[in-house]
């Protein structure tokens, strides 16, 4: 199956859209209507194409959908959204990219002729008909060139997505709206949640403590509200009484919190089912980023479009999967899809929240002539590729330092991308502490150099102040918490918090990590077990610090992995993540994928743990009523004991529980929301094939907001 | 089963075993194949006792102690998950350096070959140090009685040994479980 197992959605949403310069040769391109083929005797294309579809349907159909329409495990690969990502490229591109990726759980059963045949199979559900020759490894026409007229007129009957503005209303005939200022990101309004995890500092922590240890258990439905389908990790923004929500395919609805009355709706586009994690907030506006990489600013009373800036070019395969941040005036957000072999790196980039105007970019992948830029050995700038920010940063408005994870080197093992254990990769895999005035490098710290199993370390940065010591904690997909000093970048401490097998020692002073011999020397289709696999440790969702106990309680999985890696050419256009994968239980868990890890930000160690087969969903919100909120895969949304884990209160929900619980209050009034949703990349596709036996809904994306009772 | 549990203050103890209704059917399964092998059981109990009692009279310090493994399918991908099935779950009692293994296995996709010990720490591949006797079924009984070697029993304690099942469809291995000490999972 053609499953994208990963960050796919975050580093390019999809590598079957990957896109790029095209290096074949004059002598090797095909015309492709200049060749007289005798069908009879000759495989063509048409010969092709049918082989494909069964190839497909024994190989891809379960993730991508018996015709092409995409599921909650994979994209879609017919249609507009194809095209628009592959119509100008030629189908060798596209073939190398299948052949390198797909499928993830490796390819020993497929021959090349099959790659050929499935490559022809796509093209052809894409109406590329006018096509006689067969397709080669080299053959290079404009796919977009030969779609017939009729595929190109029944496509254009294809009902229009909606656009713009598609529920009119306004937030002031239900509270009068005040525009939010930096002071009121600095110091959030204890009823407000109006960034992704709250604060700056991310701890997703709510001061509200009117639903406390308590009375939790007394919670009941207040409101819901189904969202828009497709993939989505949903954290809504409250602010004032209003939900600003995110849903599936770059849709934005505010509700009244209250009730759960809808006041507007706004469809930016492009209408499709990739997921956005979170939106801002700042002056009068809603800010959002898309999932083909442009930045939108809404009017946050009206939902009408302010302005909008392109961030990256989508057609190279750039998008987004988080939103951005608002600091000191600033909208700050990453990017995704940085895993092909073309001139353009990754970078975190700023722009004016008035205008959408750039005001900086930070590159991540050093270029060769660059501080850092000896550190991928010889390797040429255009093959330098990873570095993906695809999960929100965080911000310090004293230091004026916002904070990134920045994701790993691509391809995912040091063989498929040409380089050893020891070129490094700067600033991959990383701690990038970057001045929000001048877009500049203050400190890095990087954690996993030369990362080699496809574990980001990318996820959020904790902002912790205890006593004089300001810190900043992450925890990656080797499920290491690191704590740093936030001023210098200066490692203190770690802790293991499931088992890991991958690294033989990580220095106590230094935080140097040394991986197992095999894992160093990996050799292409040589296969690796470790421990975790690469849905973490700990993945997207996010943790949460509880101030006033000094713990940090994170989300985390356990299951290990088998890991392949796979030869990737040097040629410009190329590139992708180039591994096989097997998952199977972590050893001595008892099968229990699914851990919340509370830990002593003092200490380091662990105060107490819940463990359980389904795995957990959602981020971990804590409360100043010492209750901490998850969801799992099982449909549960549970409330623990901040001080003890034990659970307190739990609720099933109509699908999988995903996405950033949060709190706000109204009229005095707390409540608690939470989103159900499908898609998730790689936490949901790896119990998918270990815990089998957990059935949910493949549809059921809401929100849902509880309460006490009056 | 346990579902759920806390842990204080011992991050290093796993808790619990799953609440599904899969793994439900086959402690049920599991408990009446317990019933139907009694004298077996007591044969084995007996023999463990004589066991115990033969290595008593040349150390006073042996001591028995209990070990698990959960069998649960090999690493699999969304291409392979309706072709590796099943899962089990072995106990293994040593005294002195005799290990006496009984566990029980159900759903697997085919028919099982061969079972065997492996040495090697957890989510490592090592080789075969023994061999067991199992049901030729797609459910059944694994036994054994080992003497180990002092190296051997250095290694079953410090979680270096794994039990793998190997099927008619899948004979490079269906079912895994690495081996720890009961209590690790109490």
């Amino acid at each position: 199956m053609m499953r994208f197992p990963d960050s796919l959605k975050n580093i390019s949403i999809g590598l079957l859209m990957l896109v790029g310069l095209a290096a074949c040769s004059a002598e090797n391109s095909v015309d492709p209507t200049a060749q007289n083929v005798n069908a009879a005797d000759t495989p063509n294309f048409a010969h092709q194409a049918t082989a494909g579809a069964d190839t497909f349907a024994s190989n891809c159909a379960a993730c991508h959908g018996a015709n092409l329409e995409g599921t909650t495990s994979g994209p879609l690969l017919s249609g507009s959204s194809f095209l628009q990502r592959w119509g100008s490229q030629n189908p060798s591109l596209l073939l190398n990219n299948i052949q390198a990726n797909m499928p993830p759980g490796g390819n020993e059963s497929l021959r090349s002729k099959d790659y050929l045949d499935i490559t022809a199979h796509i093209l052809s559900v894409n109406g590329v008909d006018s096509v006689v020759a067969a397709l080669t490894p080299t053959t290079d026409f404009t796919i977009s060139d030969n779609v017939s007229r009729i595929t190109a007129q029944r496509q254009r009957s294809e009902p229009e997505s909606p656009k713009g503005l598609t529920v009119a209303g306004n937030v002031d005939n239900f509270v009068k709206f005040i525009p939010v200022t930096d002071a009121m990101l600095e110091n959030p309004d204890p009823g407000d949640w109006p960034m992704i995890r709250r604060n700056y500092q991310a701890h997703s922590y709510s001061p509200l403590d009117q639903i406390n240890t308590d009375n939790v258990g007394d919670l009941s439905l207040e409101w819901v509200w189904n969202m828009h389908e497709g993939d989505s990790e949903p954290s809504p923004l409250v602010y004032n009484g209003i939900v600003y929500l995110i849903n599936p395919g770059n849709v934005i609805q505010a509700l009244d919190g209250k009730t759960g009355e809808l006041i507007w709706e706004h469809w930016t586009g492009p209408a499709n089912r990739q997921d956005m994690r979170n939106i801002a907030i700042y002056d009068d506006k809603i800010i959002q980023a898309t999932t083909d990489a442009r930045l939108v600013a809404l009017d946050a009373r009206t939902g009408e479009q302010v302005w909008e800036t392109v961030v990256a070019d989508a057609s190279k395969g750039f998008s987004n999967s988080s939103g951005p941040i608002v600091a000191d005036g600033k909208v700050i957000l990453g990017l995704a899809g940085c895993a092909r072999y073309i001139p353009e790196d990754c970078y975190i980039s700023a722009h004016n929240a008035n205008t959408g105007e750039l005001e900086w970019r930070f590159n991540t992948i050093a270029k060769a002539d660059e501080p850092g830029g000896n550190t991928w050995g010889e390797l040429e700038n255009v093959f330098r590729a990873g570095g993906e920010t695809w999960i929100t940063g965080s911000y310090d408005p004293e230091l004026k330092l916002t904070y990134w994870g920045t994701a790993q080197q691509k391809p995912w093992v040091p063989v498929s991308r040409h380089l050893t254990i020891f070129d490094v990769g700067l600033f991959t895999n990383s701690t990038v502490a970057v001045n929000t005035d001048t877009g500049e490098l203050d400190w890095h710290f990087q954690h996993v150099p030369a990362e080699a199993l496809d574990l980001d370390e990318v996820f959020e940065r904790v902002l912790v102040n205890r006593g004089d010591e300001k810190l900043v904690f992450s925890l990656g997909k080797y499920g290491i918490l690191w704590k740093n000093d936030r001023v210098s970048g200066k490692f203190l401490a770690h802790k293991e918090t499931v088992f890991q097998n991958a690294f033989t020692n990580i220095n106590a002073e230094t935080g140097e990590v040394t991986y197992r011999e095999d894992i160093q020397n990996a050799k292409l289709n040589e296969w690796t077990s470790s421990c975790p696999s690469s849905t973490g440790g700990k993945d997207w969702h996010s943790m949460t610090y509880h101030e006033p106990t000094g713990t940090m309680i994170a989300p985390l999985s356990q299951t290990c992995l088998e890991n392949a890696a796979r030869e990737v050419s040097l040629v410009q256009g190329g590139g992708g993540l180039a591994a096989s994968r097997k998952f199977f239980e972590m050893p001595g868990t008892n099968g229990n994928l699914g851990k919340i890890g509370a830990y002593n930000v003092d200490t380091m160690e662990e105060i107490w743990s819940h463990q359980q087969r389904a795995s957990f969903h959602t981020g971990t919100m804590s409360t100043a009523g010492n209750v901490v909120f998850v969801g799992d895969l099982d449909r549960r949304f549970k409330a623990l004991d901040v001080t003890t884990g034990d659970v307190l209160w739990e609720t099933r929900l109509g699908t999988s529980v995903q996405g950033h619980p949060v709190s706000f209050a109204i009229d005095g009034k707390q409540y608690i929301a939470v989103t159900s949703a499908l898609g998730g990349t790689s936490p949901r596709t790896v119990p998918g094939v270990i815990a089998t036996e957990i059935k949910y809904p493949r549809w059921g994306n809401a929100i849902y907001v509880f309460s006490l009772p009056d | 089963m346990i579902f759920g549990k806390n842990i204080r203050f011992n991050p290093d103890a796993i808790p619990g075993t799953a609440h599904q209704k899969a793994r439900d059917r086959s402690r049920t399964k599991a408990r009446f194949k317990s019933r139907r092998s009694l004298p077996f059981r007591l044969l084995v109990i007996a023999s463990l006792f004589l066991i115990a009692s033969f290595s008593a009279s040349f150390s006073a310090s042996a001591q028995t102690e209990t070990f698990r493994a959960r069998l649960s399918p090999m690493p699999t991908t969304p291409q392979t998950v309706n072709e590796i099935t099943g899962g089990g779950e072995v106990i293994l009692t040593l005294i002195g350096n005799t290990l006496t293994i009984e566990g029980s296995f159900e759903e697997m996709s085919s028919t099982a070959i061969a079972a065997h010990v492996h040495n090697a720490p957890p989510a490592r591949l090592g080789p075969v140090v023994h061999t067991l006797k199992i049901t030729d079924a797609i459910a059944g009984e694994i036994t054994a009685q080992l003497q180990l070697s002092d190296d051997q029993v250095a290694e079953l304690k410090a979680n270096n040994f794994y039990i793998q099942i190997h099927s008619m469809n899948n004979p490079s291995g269906e079912l895994r479980g690495w081996v720890f000490l009961r209590s690790h999972f109490q």
